[in-house]
């Protein structure tokens, strides 16, 4: 038996077509790529061959009328078998075997270097159909040479005579396919730029500008650190004033009982003043690993709660994938997330006990969104529990405050304010009403409840608001009025609450409009007959359809002297009827429920009849 | 016209007419609540409210209801609230009812729904009036509708919730080939044909739909479905000999459905305890059935408790312990349903056994 050992054969455009049009998300990251490699070029000029008067730097230039990008840069260059050796070799990285090397020599330095896995270069075909590349190496006596490939499986190289040859370093151009024009376009070259090398330290002019268009520093190592980051959210966020911006730093975090682990960790967060509509949410970081970004919207590193918080962070704890366009999420992913949810908990602890006026504004601005998350959180409960501020009848004011006015339960609405009719009643009840509108306040009190641990009521002004009333002690006094009511077929109870000068109010059972369209839909026959079933046993569980009680019910307030007058020193009988007539219309109208055409002609004839009678000329 | 055509010309014509109203209840309806139905229901929930308030200011009633058939979904596969969602259910059939419904292209949706919540509540109580009213949408919707899938995912439900697995196979068939072309229903095909395979006992197919299924979940961020493709990869390793591999799936799909913030569903849990059963670790299926009694109870629907508190009473008797009070819950549970006698039977055969 004879073994044969033989090389894999590579179809070289196969292989470009999957890692250039599958690997990365964008065409914009074949840019990113020959920027990376440019910087990396200029780095390992810096460490392989110092100059004391070696300024790095890169241009780019575009020309749309001959659809081509070039990006210039005056790193080291390749020599004939550089090009051989890593250029054309697919999976080899000069930059990343050269950081091997230099991580136990010069660490700082290998962290400089970007390039890792050694396809970066040939995510340029993303964009380009052709690529020529003109290099000369900074090694003593190499020639210039010309690369050029059009993605096939053969490249050429030629050996050029110049003279003077050019300056040392590497220009690529790019033979930009159709389509792909958007890197024609000065602005969002500009921006494409900034977004993947603003902290590069090499700079990056384009098409000849005198200022390069990347800061080539985070704004946290500005002479300004505080200054320059405002400047940087404006910048980068479009957030001209953010409430606050919390510096972060390397962390501690703890392994087990006696260890811990250092995690180097650079960049800040901050809280924008609002969240733009009332629910959309942030929590996400701009990532950066050793100056190189890798993604922007990042949700996995901040805690789940943190939704009113943005950053950039730079941390090379941090693992990217090999698209360097988003990162693994592995055991340091869980420790930078760890790290970062530790400052963001301790600073706006300090916040909320030192400056209570931020803090404010942070509730404020974010409220939906931190009520919302605490409820999930019991973590982040406890830190808000005390500190949130609802909006109430009587202003606003944190759960304590509130407390301090009604020790024995929250009442509140769960309607956006409620109807005129729940707020007249709660304001009669001389405490503030809570508005729990949004979903989560509600889940927010009951948790407050059970984790203060007092006995605190809670009192939902809007589900059924006769719990709100007291049965009048002696009925017997106001019979007449009941009975009047009944003769015309109009449901009443006599009940006493506040505030004593409403005399009555029309309540109907929740749902009650629902209800009757229901019925009126069974009645008539007008579901399809294989939903009938469904819909009327569902009304036969939830207690029918009385017609009586939809009609709604005329609680008359004994309390109120108007009522305690009309039973004990009642009118001449004619005026008696048109007063209680009266008063059941405007308690119908008052209720806030929709009426029926119909209903309200019936309504309006009513007050009519009974305000002419009421005002009819005396006859003396 | 379809719904999404619909849409999006109203969102087109919103911004032609720089209608700032229209424009913030189209964005908060559609792209910032459904956004949100994975990762925070009761807030995507709560968006859905805010949409409709701001529909009905406007008048738009197409668009209240829009968001009321989003909000039933919410409900029944997010949140497995039943109970809420069959008041909605029955009142959004009775508004279609409306002239001004006529043509609205989601009233199809609104009767699915009904059906739906019928199937969670008490299919086989339900059973005559599901068949009729599936018979009724089949004549009313056409292939062409996006309702076409959903209509044949309720047909493939209809068995597997009764667990009627004799009558499974031919519906759960037809959703998986009528959603070929249609991945987020053809991810739900794959779930059915995980299920029905676990019954059938053919499960060295069931790797197959679930690698297929996880990768349409992954797609298309439904955490949920992940964590039950990741039950079904798990027990199906088991069942090929990969009992490392197995754990680990099981583990995750376990730890993921801690952090879901939908309640996972019932085949994820099926299959956990499947996974659990066949390794002999009744405790450990105990506690997953446990976990989903604390996830479904009170929720109205009563065919899942009862399947809950049936395999409850079972495992507790496989451990040799006591389980009169699981199985009293189970039997009144049964009683609410309309046609309680074939799960009384069941729970008659576990007691007889049991006294054997």
């Amino acid at each position: 038996m004879s073994t044969q050992q033989a090389r894999f054969n590579l179809h070289l455009p196969g292989l470009l077509e999957v890692l250039a049009g599958s690997l990365y998300s964008s065409p914009k990251v074949g840019l990113r790529e020959l920027i990376q490699n440019a910087h990396d070029s200029c780095t390992r000029r810096q460490l392989e061959h110092p100059e004391r008067f070696y300024r790095p730097k890169i241009e780019i230039f575009t020309s749309a009328g001959e659809e081509t990008l070039t990006i210039r840069d005056n790193g080291q260059g390749l020599t004939a078998a550089e090009i051989r050796d890593y250029l054309a070799t697919i999976g080899r990285s000069y930059t990343g075997q050269l950081k091997d090397e230099l991580a136990f020599l010069n660490p700082e330095k290998a962290q400089e270097l970007i390039g890792q896995f050694g396809f970066g270069f040939l995510s340029a075909f993303l964009v380009a159909d052709q690529i020529t590349l003109l290099t000369r190496s900074v090694k003593p006596d190499q020639p210039t040479l010309k690369w050029h490939s059009a993605g096939g499986e053969f490249y050429e190289l030629t050996e050029l005579e110049i003279d003077p040859p050019p300056p040392v370093g590497t220009t690529i151009t790019l033979h930009v396919k159709a389509g792909f024009s958007f890197v024609f376009d000065p602005e969002i070259l500009e921006e494409t730029v900034q977004q993947f090398a603003d902290f590069l330290p090499v700079p990056i002019y384009l098409n000849g500008g005198k200022k390069p268009v990347n800061l080539t520093r985070p704004p946290w190592e500005a002479a300004d650190p505080a200054g320059e980051t405002l400047r940087y959210i404006q910048r980068t966020f479009y957030e001209a004033a953010p409430l606050c911006v919390i510096p972060l730093h390397d962390q501690e975090t703890p392994l087990g009982e006696d260890d811990s682990l250092h995690v180097p960790l650079q960049g800040f967060l901050f809280i924008p003043p609002s969240s733009t509509v009332s629910v959309h949410e942030y929590g996400d970081l701009n990532v950066y690993i050793r100056r190189m970004f890798i993604c922007d919207q990042e949700k996995k590193l901040l805690p789940n709660w943190a939704k009113f918080v943005r950053g950039v962070i730079d941390c090379p704890y941090l693992q990217p994938t090999a698209s360097r366009e988003s990162l693994h999420q592995d055991e340091f992913f869980g420790r930078v997330r760890q790290a970062i949810e530790q400052q963001l908990g301790q600073a706006l602890q300090h916040i909320a006990e030192n400056n209570p006026n931020l803090w404010k504004a942070i509730i404020y601005g974010h409220a939906n969104l931190i009520t919302g998350w605490a409820v999930r959180d019991d973590h982040f409960f406890k830190q808000v529990a005390n500190l949130m501020v609802f909006r109430t009848s009587r202003g606003d004011m944190t759960l304590p405050e509130y407390l301090k006015h009604s020790p024995a339960g929250f009442y509140f609405l769960t309607r956006h304010l409620g109807t005129l009719q729940e707020q007249l009643l709660a304001e009669g009840h001389d405490t503030p009403v809570i508005d729990a509108s949004w979903f989560a306040i509600e889940p927010f009190l009951r948790k407050y409840v059970a984790w203060a641990q007092k006995e605190i009521q809670l009192v939902q002004m809007d589900g059924d608001i006769s719990q709100l009333f007291r049965p009048e002690p002696n009925p017997a006094v106001f019979a007449p009025l009941l009975s009047f009511y009944q003769k015309q077929a109009i449901r009443a109870q006599l009940v006493q609450f506040k505030p004593t000068d409403v005399p009555a109010l029309m309540v109907y059972p929740a749902d009650a409009e629902a209800r009757l369209e229901t019925k009126k839909a069974l009645d008539q026959n007008e579901l399809p007959s294989p939903f009938v079933n469904f819909v009327s046993d569902f009304v036969q569980q939830t207690g029918g359809l009385n017609d009586e009680e939809l009609k709604g019910t005329l609680y008359l307030n004994t309390a109120c002297p108007l009522i305690q007058k009309l039973a004990q020193f009642p009118p001449p009988a004619a005026s008696l009827e048109a007063t209680l007539l009266l008063l059941y219309q405007v308690a119908r109208l008052f209720s806030g429920r929709t009426l029926s055409p119909a209903d309200a002609v019936q309504a309006f004839r009513h007050t009519t009849q009974a305000l002419t009678h009421l005002t009819r000329p005396t006859q003396e | 016209m379809s719904i999404w055509n619909w849409i999006m010309n109203y969102r087109f014509q919103a911004y032609a007419n720089k209608d700032p109203q229209r424009q913030k209840m189209v964005q908060l309806a559609t792209f910032e609540a459904l956004d949100l139905m994975e990762t925070n229901p009761d807030q995507s929930l709560a968006l859905l409210n805010e949409a409709q308030g701001i529909a009905r200011q406007l008048q738009e009633e197409w668009w209240v209801m829009f968001c009321e058939h989003w909000k039933l979904q919410i409900l029944m596969h997010r949140k497995k609230d039943y109970a809420t969602a069959q008041k909605l259910a029955v009142q959004a059939a009775v508004e279609v009812l409306k002239p001004q419904y006529a043509s609205f292209p989601q009233k199809s949706c609104l009767y699915e729904d009904l059906i739906n919540v019928y199937l969670g509540i008490d299919p086989e109580g339900y059973a005559a009036e599901i068949e009729s009213a599936l018979a009724y949408m089949k004549e009313t919707v056409t292939p062409e509708k996006e309702c076409w899938q959903c209509l044949h995912s309720l047909y493939a439900e209809f068995p597997a919730v009764r667990e009627r697995w004799d009558v499974a196979a031919e519906p759960t068939l037809r959703f998986l080939a009528e959603s070929q072309e249609e991945e987020h229903h053809l991810m739900y095909a794959y779930s059915s044909m995980c299920e029905l395979l676990l019954e059938q006992q053919n499960l060295s197919k069931i790797g197959e739909f679930a690698e297929l299924g996880l990768k349409l979940a992954e797609s298309n961020d439904k955490d949920y479905m992940v964590v039950e493709f990741l039950a079904w990869q798990g027990l199906s390793a088991y069942q090929a000999g990969q009992h490392p591999l197995a754990q680990k799936k099981i583990s995750a799909a376990e730890q993921a459905s801690q952090t879901l913030a939908s309640v996972p569903t019932r085949a994820t849990y099926k299959a956990i305890c499947a996974y659990y059963q066949a390794t002999g670790q009744f405790d450990k299926a105990l506690q997953t059935r446990h976990q989903q009694w604390d996830k479904i109870n009170g929720r109205g629907q009563l065919m899942g408790e009862f399947v809950c508190l049936r395999e409850i009473c079972t495992l507790l008797k496989q451990l040799g312990q006591p389980f009169e009070a699981e199985f009293e819950l189970a039997e009144q549970t049964a009683h609410q349903m309309k046609k309680p006698q074939r799960f009384l039977a069941q729970l008659a055969t576990l007691k007889d056994k049991d006294e054997g």
